[in-house]
């Protein structure tokens, strides 16, 4: 393999610097004189009309600045998902509107001189509430006579709001069922996940002001500023250049800012008042109000033949998109799109299924994007058959999976929400993941092991292989512009989102590696709507692929100008390279500094700004494969489960930066393992949640991880930016069918519903 | 009121509401290295700032009772180009991800480091639980403070 | 931000706090770390008494017992020596398991005792612990801990200031303390503290209290019962765990099942008598 200068390398985090100094770096760090503090009231229903709202006395609040109702804001359908445009999701959100439809909806905004004469107000707001019937569980969305939660005429892009439908599929390749009456085996099981967030540690913010142009200025706690600007521009009616967007370091999103929440209140309030405006989400509304992961119900049924190949594979999902539809499609589409493809020998493959509304919060973007929930029980169902067989459920995956140079149908079949693009499988390091894994992780030895450890204290092991993608091909596009100095430093200008991925510095290693300087001599900008070229965002797996080849296309053509000049300068006739910032002479040494190009380029001769903008959209998504392998204790008495050891290998294709690599893996196993033992909101019966708090939703802490493995299986993508694939998504799939598998293993329950609490292991156990 | 205390090593002295919390009193005074996630029960530990040299979250902390007390946040361990070893540790093993988190995860272990300058691994982990980070998973953090212990270590010999 | 405060106070004697008690009665409240305050606002709190300033952070040992001031946090008594004399290798760990490390440095003894929240706990493992509490109200006074919260403590911590918390370090006492939680960060959803005295071989007398059920701590009189006068055997600890599992004065809550506490409660006192019985046998044999 092609070995690189700075691709490959643990390059300081370029932002880390300011980070571990607590530079004023956040949305909120930042205040302007005569801002105003906005803040929202809920819903306190589930599923309610609002008969009456009078805010004349808030309005009449010393203090108070601006309130807005449905009243007084433009009525336009639209969705807050942060997508490209024309967006898979549902139109079917308004920014007020005279119906709620889950406790924690939107029923008002005020403005006001502090925070404090804003809560104030919202005491002072009068509303009247027709309680009207909730869908409280998404079995119940799809029944006859059920409550209609869009009736609202503008709705669009909703598959059959009468009967509260999202999205639905039917989707056939093959004869499934002829394929499951031929087959020697045949495992079925419905698999449920549950209402978990993101809990991203800065809560989303947004603040808003007029420039000195009277340009709407927001700066906004976003992974989507390009899209944001686009949304807000449709639904305040002003024009895109009228909006800039600014997203400044972002503290964690996860999916969570992959939308527009609260921007669109503060632009009211700012072009209201001609005052600067800000608004953050409270912990609570972090839970309740913005948004979470897709609860799913996803029944699998798998038939085999004797020698243990799969013979079909049928997948069929309800998933509950909450009181609106943001993602919903392209979610749902995903727990198939990002799993069947993996046994890609099946050949007869059947994805059917609904996204239904329900009076709950909503669900939308969020890390693994429906893959986490399609793998739990696919990968469940592949140990389920396994056993049912009588083999290792390892060597069953390796019998089944896809290799280097073979396709799946699914692939063009399922896409965003709509149809796919065909593709060939390039890299894929699957095997040797799941051979390396085994081999760390001591597969066979420590499944002959005895299982009881100690008296009442049990031990099992095991494994879940995955794939994901690397962005949204023929979809999403990616820009970036490098610009050089006098002194022969650069500037990478991109819209690329780093939301704490680290992907300034990626993206800079690979502009670096390509130009042939080091990453010192770079600055990175990311992202400004007025100053960074366009990038669909932080999403769908795609910054380091999608617009690192990007930067990397701008990097090349800078390249080349530099060398251009070079040549000139030279006199060199024969080839130039360069390297550690210095253009070198292939054969004679000669050498010239980049300081020298960029002072004869601006002040000289010839004289021209070296610069160059470069966009990318790609034809394929290719995916990154994992295999994981865990090892859990379960304490029968307490039913409690502990991780002990989790290995992760991972081919995401060339590892630019492995430092924050492992970070990406390691990060999103914790999360998945959250996702396995302890995260969900738990609602009362009036569909109010019970623990939108840290105190009660439990994510992880230091005390409550394993010991975790990486092991990077490099691959080459030939598409991707120095064969560099993804990786940020693909391994929060892995903790629940692993875990699950592993507990079975320990126990013989077949745990189907996450979270896997202690009392639910006790239930199955019969204890109690 | 008025509320008189050091803060990184300085006497300061701020007009209060005295229903403010420390937090919010060094927020609305600029001290934006002070990171809060609207926790609002020192569950997250972002805000976390080192109070007579004990770490505390920030919110949970009503500014009267500071009167006289020293604070320390983030800028007392060091500055972009002066890095602290635990600052310079988080960087080069990659414990740093969105950096929210970062400010009071340092301070906690720096006030771990005074205490213990040679912890194990199950003390680093017992004394970072406090301490939400939804990025990393903690593993290079732990690793990060190990690391930092032993490049203190060296410095002192 | 506490929007209803007018004023915070802080008085340096503990006369002028209590004074100032009395005279904002009702809308007076006493801040020991303020966690409680800062996080679950109470509207009625309009005069903030500090007790930073009182002489109320000591930690004692005296005439067999462990004096510890309403003032101190429980990162300052977990750093104290003298917790060994109290229950040796038993409430050093029950201490370290509660909230986190942060607010371990801002729960304070006084606090967590008068706020007397029912998954606290603070109480549990003092009342256990066979304390006394010291108040204030204008008088020193010392109740047994079990009395005091028998009686209207809230409507007497009105007009009075805890002082301290006196727990017995009573040679012949084994203690043991076990929480059930669903991550290692989490409040207790059920805790359990178990004392024994033991006299020739057999239990002379047991004091069990059940917490977090979800209500406030109970005292297990007929697990007592079974238990005094017994040696503590595998067969009586079997009896003792399956009567608990029994009749546990447990409820449900939106975190767990009152079956499943049912359950825990026999689980957490099985294991709190083994370590007694083991601790209790390696002394013999020393």
């Amino acid at each position: 393999m092609k070995k690189y200068r700075v691709v490959g390398q643990d390059v300081e985090k370029v932002d880390g610097r300011a980070l571990v100094t607590g530079q004023p770096v956040f949305t909120d760090d930042f205040s302007l004189p005569g801002m105003l503090y906005g803040k929202i009231l809920r819903s306190p229903y589930a599923h309610a009309l609002i008969k009456e709202i009078n805010a004349s006395e808030a309005e009449k609040l010393k203090g108070v600045e601006a309130v807005f109702t449905y009243k007084n804001v433009p009525r336009k359908a639209y969705t807050t998902a942060g997508q490209g445009y024309p967006e898979p999701s549902p139109y079917d959100s308004f920014i007020f509107d005279k119906k709620v439809r889950f406790v924690g909806d939107r029923v008002a905004a005020v403005f006001a001189e502090s925070l404090s004469i804003a809560e104030e107000a919202l005491s002072l707001i009068k509303v009247e509430y027709e309680e009207l019937p909730a869908i409280l569980d998404p079995e119940d969305a799809l029944k006859d006579g059920a409550p209609v939660i869009h009736d609202e005429p503008e709705i669009q892009g909703a598959h059959d709001p009468s009967r509260n439908i999202v999205s639905h599929v039917d989707l056939e390749i093959g004869d499934v069922d002829q394929a499951l009456r031929d087959s020697d085996f045949v495992v079925e099981g419905i698999w449920e996940t549950q209402y978990a967030q993101h809990c991203p540690m800065e809560a989303h913010i947004a603040i808003a002001y007029l420039d000195e142009r009277g340009k709407l200025v927001i700066r906004s706690s976003t992974q989507v500023p390009f899209h944001a600007r686009r949304i807000l521009s449709f639904l305040l009616g002003i024009p895109i250049s009228k909006i800039r967007v600014i997203k400044p370091r972002i503290g964690g999103g996860f999916g969570a800012k992959q939308e527009v929440l609260i921007e669109d209140l503060v632009a009211l309030a700012t072009l209201k008042t001609k005052r600067p405006a800000r608004l953050e989400l409270t912990r609570e509304e972090e839970f309740v109000s913005s948004r979470t992961m897709h609860p799913m119900k996803v029944k699998v049924r798998l038939g085999a033949d004797k020698e243990g190949m799969l013979k079909a594979i049928e997948m069929d999902i309800l998933s509950n998109t909450g009181a609106y539809g943001a993602h919903g499609p392209t979610v749902f589409f995903n727990a198939g799109s990002k799993t069947l493809p993996l046994y890609n020998k099946a050949e007869n493959v059947r994805f059917t299924g609904n996204v239904v509304y329900t009076n709950l919060p909503v669900a939308g973007a969020y890390r693994g994007y429906g893959a986490t929930e399609g793998y739990f029980a696919l990968e469940c169902a592949i140990d389920e058959l396994a056993r049912k067989m009588g083999i290792d459920p390892l060597i069953l995956r390796q019998k089944n999976h896809i290799r280097p140079g073979e396709t799946s149908p699914i692939f063009k079949k399922l896409g965003e929400g709509r149809e796919g693009v065909p593709q060939t499988v390039e890299s894929c390091g699957l095997e040797e993941c799941i051979e390396n894994g085994r081999e760390l992780f001591e597969w066979e030895k420590k499944r002959s092991l005895p299982r009881e450890v100690a008296p009442g204290i049990y031990r099992g092991y095991g494994m879940a292989i995955m794939m994901q993608g690397s962005a949204i091909p023929l979809v999403d596009m990616a820009s970036a512009t490098i610009k050089m100095n006098e002194d022969g430093s650069f500037l990478l200008l991109v819209g690329a989102t780093d939301l704490g991925t680290g992907s300034d510095t990626i993206l800079a290693q690979i502009a670096c590696e390509e130009i042939g300087i080091p990453v010192k001599n770079i600055t990175v900008y990311s992202s400004d709507t007025d100053f960074t070229p366009f990038d669909k965002g932080a999403y769908a797996s795609s910054t380091t692929y999608l617009s690192g080849e990007a930067v990397r296309k701008a990097a090349r053509k800078v390249k080349e100008q530099i060398l251009t000049v070079a040549h000139i300068l030279l006199g060199a006739s024969g080839d130039l390279v360069i390297e550690d910032g210095l253009v070198k002479e292939v054969g004679t040494g000669k050498t010239l500094t980049l300081e020298e190009i960029g002072l004869r380029s601006f002040y000289m001769a010839d004289q021209r700004q070296i610069q160059a903008t470069a966009s990318h959209v790609s034809e394929v998504s290719p995916p990154p494969f994992a295999a994981h392998f865990v090892e859990v204790e379960v304490d029968t008495r307490t039913g409690k489960i502990t991780p002990i050891l989790y290995v992760a290998a991972v081919d995401c294709g060339v590892a630019v930066n492995p430092q924050l690599t492992r970070g990406q893996i390691i990060g999103s196993i914790v999360n998945g393992l959250g996702f396995a033992l302890s995260e969900g909101l738990v609602f009362n019966t009036r569909g109010m949640p019970l623990n939108p708090n840290f105190l009660d939703y439990k994510v992880l802490s230091s005390l409550d991880i394993p010991e975790i493995e990486v092991i990077l299986v490099e691959t080459h993508e030939p598409s991707g930016p120095f064969g560099a694939k993804s990786v940020a998504e693909i391994c929060i799939n892995g903790p629940l069918p692993a875990v699950a598998n592993a507990v079975y293993d320990a126990l013989g329950i077949q745990l189907k519903k996450a979270p896997f609490t202690a009392e639910s292991v006790l239930r199955l156990l019969g204890k109690i | 009121m008025r509320v008189q205390f050091k803060l990184n090593h300085k006497e300061v002295s701020f007009n209060v509401h005295p229903g403010e919390s420390l937090f919010e009193v060094l927020r609305r005074e600029g001290n934006y290295e002070v990171k809060g996630s609207n926790c609002r029960d020192g569950s997250c530990g972002a805000c976390t700032v080192l109070l007579d040299g004990v770490p505390v979250p920030s919110c949970t902390i009503l500014i009267g009772r500071v009167e006289g007390r020293e604070v320390e946040t983030i800028e007392s361990l060091g500055d972009m180009e002066n890095l602290h070893p635990l600052q310079r540790a988080f960087l080069e093993n990659g414990a740093v991800q969105c950096g929210y988190c970062i400010p009071g995860i340092l301070l906690v272990a720096k006030a771990l480091l005074d205490r213990d300058p040679n912890p194990s691994r199950e003390e680093i982990e017992e004394e970072l639980s406090g301490n939400i980070c939804r990025c990393t998973g903690y593993v290079q953090q732990i690793e990060a403070i190990e690391r930092a212990a032993e490049l203190l270590r060296e410095e002192r010999k | 931000m506490l929007k209803e405060v007018v004023e915070f106070y802080a008085p340096r004697e503990l006369e002028e706090a209590h004074g100032l008690l009395l005279k904002h009665y009702p809308h007076a409240q006493l801040v020991g770390g303020g966690l409680d305050l800062t996080w679950r606002e109470r509207k009625e709190a309009r005069y903030l008494i500090g007790l930073d300033h009182l002489p109320l952070k000591f930690i004692k040992s005296e005439e067999g017992t462990l004096e510890v001031g309403a003032m101190v946090t429980i990162r300052e008594l977990l750093e104290n020596e003298a917790l060994e004399n109290v229950a040796p290798d038993s409430l050093k760990p029950a201490l370290k398991a509660i909230a986190t490390p942060l607010l371990r440095g801002v729960i304070t003894v006084g606090g967590s005792l008068a706020r007397a929240y029912p998954w606290s706990d603070l109480p549990a493992l003092f009342l256990g612990l066979e304390s006394k509490i010291g108040i204030f109200d204008g008088k020193y006074r010392v109740f047994e801990l079990r009395e005091f919260y028998e009686g209207d403590f809230r409507e007497v911590l009105r007009r009075a200031l805890i002082t301290k918390v006196l727990i017995p370090q009573s040679k012949g006492r084994y203690f043991s303390y076990r929480r059930f939680t669903r991550t290692e960060v989490d409040i207790p959803l059920l805790n359990q503290a178990v004392s024994l005295h033991f006299r020739e071989g057999k239990i002379e007398h047991a004091r069990i209290f059940l917490g977090a059920r979800p209500g406030f701590p109970l005292e297990l009189e007929e697990i007592e019962g079974l238990l005094e006068g017994k040696e503590l055997s595998e067969g009586v600890i079997g009896e003792a765990c399956a009567m608990l599992r029994e009749s546990a004065p447990v409820e449900s809550d939106f975190r767990i099942s009152k079956e499943f506490r049912k359950h825990l409660a026999g689980v957490l006192l099985e294991e709190n008598l083994r370590e007694i019985k083991g601790k209790y046998e390696s002394s013999i044999q020393a």
